[in-house]
């Protein structure tokens, strides 16, 4: 009880918990915003109704239409050669589907209004929160090692295996109540906005999302098992977060070690199809069970040694094994490890590299030692490491297939990239009256070609427009520009951008805090350079290794692009990119660029200063660090394409520019006022 | 103590088991190339003057002369059209109206989608079935090979499967590709490696062209240029493979525009030894194919007016003598195929379609009506036809002539 009280029913839990709880419906509210808007009238919402009918309708004929289907399909595709063996995976899922069919092949659909079930089925962040929400009880539960109490506890008869019994309970407890608040809050929110509460007693296929789960339930019957699931699976997150802090002392190394587990896990999501043969690792996989709804609206099946398995049958049964598995786990670790810290192989060989480190450091003099401390100490070089090893194995580097339409584009735009003159113009001409020759005579042109003319004409019809506004008009290649700047790769410049922020934040986080944690800050304030040229130092060092990243960042997108494309023509005017056509600046594309890309680096720099006050004020280095992450999002402005429009223009480069610039100055101010306790009324 | 014991077994088993899975991905590449046969003695060997070295004799029996190419792993089909593979089960063939690779049963001759769900309807993302843009299937070492473009990462993919469809997997990543435009080039498996030739031709013929030809390694990510030809109109295409013998024909003209002379160069490339051999043939022929030494060459007359060929001769030589083994006039040309035993050209004359079939060794010819019908592929037993105004395929026995459509589902 004393534990329960301790872990869920304390202030900050339950402020967290409910304020998770609140965001999740404002977000879910947020996003039918569009949907209620358009049912705001009787009228509207008779109309609305009517096409939802009409769309289930055609969809339930799809679903009667497959019942029937299936059970005729196997007879013919059992008598196909490459389908009728009988160890093979083809002719196991043909039987197997069939066999799942014919269990809901008597069910009858009802035409209740599913609108509320879809839209909710559709809205996965509050899985998210759910995790998050776990991811505090498991940290909660090792509050005895931050407070120093670890040792009393463990010495306790009750603070082994019955505390780590208690601490399980209510890990599934959580797990539980978690699921089960957030689905009935979202649903209920749901059907409040589109009605069709009837459609709980129906059979779960008349939801048209839900037509691949295979059994014979109403949907109030499907939400329990969903919940029960969704609550297992969450359970198995939690343990297993608990097992790898249970076993790793330093709370922060083993955060460290599950993210790890966690983007390894990311990537064999993603990288794995469900048509592989390992889709197994797909499935049973830490990531895909923070939100593994897939599972209920898609139907599928795979192999394991010779013997077929649905992916909802085998993870029901993987989820119970997997909690026993962990709990065990937790518990044996949980009992065995001693609160007594001894440093291992790799941390006893760091020390002796640090000690002779620290041995020539005192050669170096004041800004060098800066550098060392925040890089060697601090690691902040395996951040650098990390980060281009991140960066380059990103690189796209396969080489280019053009068109036929496409290289002959660019045939002409190697000779005539240029103003539009009368030369250009001419061999603009000759190609015209070259198609126009054969098309007279009755002969067809290659499709390159005309494809290729075709750009050409457009290119210059935009470039006429632009004489007329007073802007010389060239011919040229804007593919490249279009790859640098728009929207073909925002994706990837969102991702670099992202990766670059937290780099910077795990190598200026620690610039004041470790000062503070360590309490030597009063030591360093004291010295006669100890305010302002430390402010200096630390200062030139965070905004140096922000540019370095930075500049590596944009060299290698650089890269990407003109390993592909040509970028000539950097001093046409701007506006011959079609694309930054509203560029109200007289400016050239490389002018636009170098302005594009000092946006960009001024918006890292100001995240470096933002970082640094953190850091200032903070005065602890994993809270630094955890709130310093929050500006991870900022990384996404990297992948902004809006320009259209001389107003959005401004937004998306000068203003930025100017707003970077402020808050950098601003937040520098005042890092340096906290950090030398300027104003600091003295008893 | 113990902990870190656990800790470091923990990370131990993780490395092994991330390389016990790449070691499993490349096993069965590396298992293919163990397939490999010996190395064919020089039995197509030419020199400068196109004289054979050593000359096989050809076998004179009923039944087709050349047997002893390992049919899983050698690229022994060829067609203008890569849609289509073939294995002792069947046919696989892409419709590129329905976007669906399909596979044809050679006992029942039906037809399906090669995805082994029931319940799919085979028109979206989730089918196994469906390339939106396809390029070649090839059977291979007992799997079907798939080169075909994934949007979603705008690059053209090689991906591997069983024979039924099932346990896909990417094996390599070609090119990078800006949109979904039409590419043509030519593909082919053989002996472990992936060949492609990639021409960029330049409609107008004004300007120099670049046509390349690339290995790619199925059992690892080289890539290998083996012949770049630079020039007006150039073109390296690849008649056909004969062991570890590849035969390829470098074109171009001489000049800009259509009017310069076409001038075209023979090659035999050892995919051992990574020799490149000149021959030549017959002045204003045309290298059809050479196996076992015996080259076959074409020669025609042809009308541009009204699209017919006047003349049309099939030349078979063995260096020393070449003899005419087919020829036929006043027709037109509908279609083009070959394979390890015989030629196949389809024919339209007198308002009647045929199908022509012509061993290597020049010793048989077959002929049959075709109406409608333009070729796919063929198994040196079997065509597979395709008739395009209905959109259905039919197999054609080569010696009987019979043509038997197979039913779609």
């Amino acid at each position: 009880m004393c534990e329960i009280k301790r872990v869920i029913l304390n202030k900050k839990y339950i402020a967290l918990v409910l304020s998770l709880f609140a965001v999740n419906l404002a977000i879910f509210q947020y996003y039918q915003i569009d949907s209620l808007s358009r049912i705001n009238s009787e009228e509207h919402l008779r109309i609305f109704a009517g096409e939802l009918l009409e769309k289930q309708r055609t969809q339930h004929e799809d679903f009667y239409r497959k019942l029937e289907e299936v059970p005729k399909q196997k007879e013919e595709m059992l008598e196909i050669s490459i389908f009728s063996d009988e160890d093979s995976f083809s002719y196991k899922n043909i039987m197997k589907t069939v066999e799942d069919y014919e269990k809901i092949s008597e069910v009858e659909l009802s035409e209740i209004n599913d609108y509320a079930v879809d839209v909710f089925l559709k809205h996965d962040i509050m899985y998210i929160f759910a995790f998050i929400i776990m991811l505090f009880t498991v940290i909660s539960f090792l509050d005895e090692r931050k407070k120093g109490l670890w040792q009393i506890v463990y010495t306790c008869r009750e603070g082994r295996f019955r505390l780590i019994l208690k601490r399980l309970f209510i890990l599934f407890v959580v797990a539980l109540v978690t699921e089960t608040v957030l689905i009935s809050s979202t649903l209920s929110v749901s059907f409040m906005d589109y009605g069709g509460t009837g459609i709980l007693f129906a059979p779960v296929q008349s939801v048209s999302e839900l037509q691949c789960f295979l059994m014979p339930v109403s949907l109030f019957v499907f939400l329990v098992y969903y919940v029960l699931f969704l609550s297992a699976a969450l359970a198995v997150s939690g343990l297993f977060i608990w097992f790898i802090l249970a076993l790793i002392h330093n709370i922060n190394i083993g955060m460290v070690v599950c993210s790890f587990f966690y983007v390894m896990e990311f990537f064999l999501y993603y990288m794995i199809s469900s048509r592989n043969p390992l889709c197994i690792l797909k499935y049973t996989n830490l990531w895909f069970f923070i939100n593994s709804k897939e599972v209920f609206t898609e139907y599928a099946n795979f192999m394991i040694a010779g013997t077929l398995f649905n992916v909802r049958e085998y993870l029901s049964v993987v989820l119970i094994f997997l909690i026993l598995f962990l709990s065990v786990s937790v518990l044996i670790t949980g009992v065995n490890t001693r609160p007594f810290y001894t440093p291992g192989i790799v941390e006893k060989a760091l020390n002796i590299v640090a000690n002779r480190m620290r041995k020539i450091i005192c050669h170096i003099g004041g800004m060098g030692f800066e550098i060392y401390k925040l890089l060697i100490q601090k690691k902040g070089i395996i951040v650098i490491v990390c980060l281009l090893y991140l960066l380059i194995s990103n690189m796209d580097m396969l080489e280019l297939l053009l068109g036929n339409d496409r290289i002959q584009l660019d045939e002409f735009y190697e000779l005539y990239t240029g103003e539009i003159n009368d030369e250009s113009l001419m061999a603009y001409n000759c190609i015209g009256e070259e198609i126009n020759t054969l098309l007279s005579n009755g002969e067809e042109s290659d499709d390159a070609r005309l494809a290729m003319f075709d750009m050409l004409t457009e290119q210059k019809e935009y470039a006429e427009g632009l004489e007329s506004r007073g802007i010389k008009g060239w011919f040229i290649n804007d593919r490249g520009f279009d790859m640098l700047f728009g929207e073909l790769k925002s994706g990837k410049r969102m991702i670099d951008g992202v990766i670059v922020i937290l780099a910077i934040v795990l190598l200026v986080a620690p610039c004041y805090a470790s000062e503070y944690q360590s309490g030597v800050n009063y030591l360093i304030a004291s010295t006669k350079k100890g305010k302002g040229i430390v402010f200096r130092r630390k200062t030139i060092y965070s905004l140096v290794s922000t540019l370095s990243i930075t500049i590596i960042m944009f060299l290698i997108q650089f890269y990407e692009v003109r390993i592909k494309y040509n970028l000539n023509g950097l001093d046409a005017p701007v506006q011959n990119v079609r694309i930054l056509e509203h560029v109200p600046f007289d400016i050239s594309i490389g002018g636009f660029f170098v302005l594009w890309y000092i946006e960009r680096a001024m918006t890292m720099i100001m995240v470096a200063c933002v970082v640094m006050l953190i850091s200032a004020y903070i005065k602890k280095q994993n809270q630094v660090y955890l709130v310093s992450f929050l500006l991870a999002p900022i990384g996404l402005l990297n992948g902004f394409v809006e320009y259209s429009s001389a107003p959005m223009v401004i937004c998306a480069v000068i203003v930025p520019i100017v707003l970077s610039g402020m808050v950098s100055l601003y937040c520098s101010v005042k890092t340096f006022r906290k950090w030398s306790n300027k104003g600091r009324k003295i008893a | 103590m113990k902990r870190k014991i656990i800790i470091i077994c923990i990370c131990v088993a993780i490395v092994m088991l991330g390389m016990l899975i790449s070691r499993m991905a490349d096993m069965d590449i590396e298992n293919s190339k163990k397939n490999v046969p010996e190395k064919r003695l020089d039995e197509t060997k030419v020199d400068r003057e196109g004289k054979l070295q050593e000359a096989l004799v050809v076998d004179t029996d009923d039944d087709i002369a050349i047997e002893d190419i390992d049919k899983d792993i050698e690229d022994q089909n060829f067609s203008s059209l890569k849609y289509a593979a073939y294995t002792d089960e069947g046919f696989y063939v892409y419709n590129n109206t329905t976007f669906v690779l399909s596979f044809v049963d050679k006992k029942t001759c039906k037809m399906v989608p090669l995805c082994s769900k029931p319940d799919c309807f085979h028109n979206d993302g989730n089918c196994d079935a469906l390339y939106y843009t396809f390029y070649a299937v090839f059977a291979y070492d007992k799997q079907i090979y798939v080169v075909a473009a994934d949007m979603d990462t705008c690059s053209i993919c090689l991906y591997r499967m069983n024979r039924d469809g099932s346990e896909r997997t990417l094996i390599k990543t070609l090119f990078a590709i800006e949109n979904d435009s039409a590419y043509s080039f030519y593909l082919a498996l053989h002996k472990g490696c992936l060949y492609m030739t990639v021409d960029t031709v330049d409609g107008n013929m004004e300007t120099e062209d670049v046509s390349i030809l690339y290995c790619f390694a199925l059992g690892s990510k080289d890539r290998k240029e083996i012949l770049r030809h630079t020039g007006y109109t150039a073109s390296i295409s690849i008649a056909n493979f004969d062991g570890d013998n590849i035969y390829i024909e470098k074109f171009n003209r001489d000049g800009p525009g259509a009017d310069a002379r076409e001038v075209k160069e023979y090659y035999c490339y050892n995919i051992n030894d990574e020799t490149m051999t000149e021959f030549n043939i017959q002045e204003g022929h045309w290298l059809l194919c050479c196996f076992n030494g015996n080259i076959s060459t074409g020669f025609d007359e042809y009308d541009s007016d009204t699209y017919t060929e006047k003349k049309y001769q099939v030349y078979l030589s063995d260096g020393d003598n070449s003899n005419i083994v087919y020829t036929n006039e006043n027709f037109e040309f509908s279609g083009y195929c070959i394979d390890s035993s015989y030629q196949y050209i389809m024919i339209k004359k007198d308002e009647k379609d045929y199908l022509i079939v012509l061993s290597h060794d020049g010793k048989k010819v077959y002929q049959t009506e075709a109406p409608g019908y333009s070729m796919v592929w063929s198994d040196k037993k079997r065509v597979l036809l395709i008739n395009h105004s209905t959109g259905k395929y039919a197999l054609c026995d080569i010696k009987t002539g019979e043509i038997k459509e197979v039913c779609a589902r």
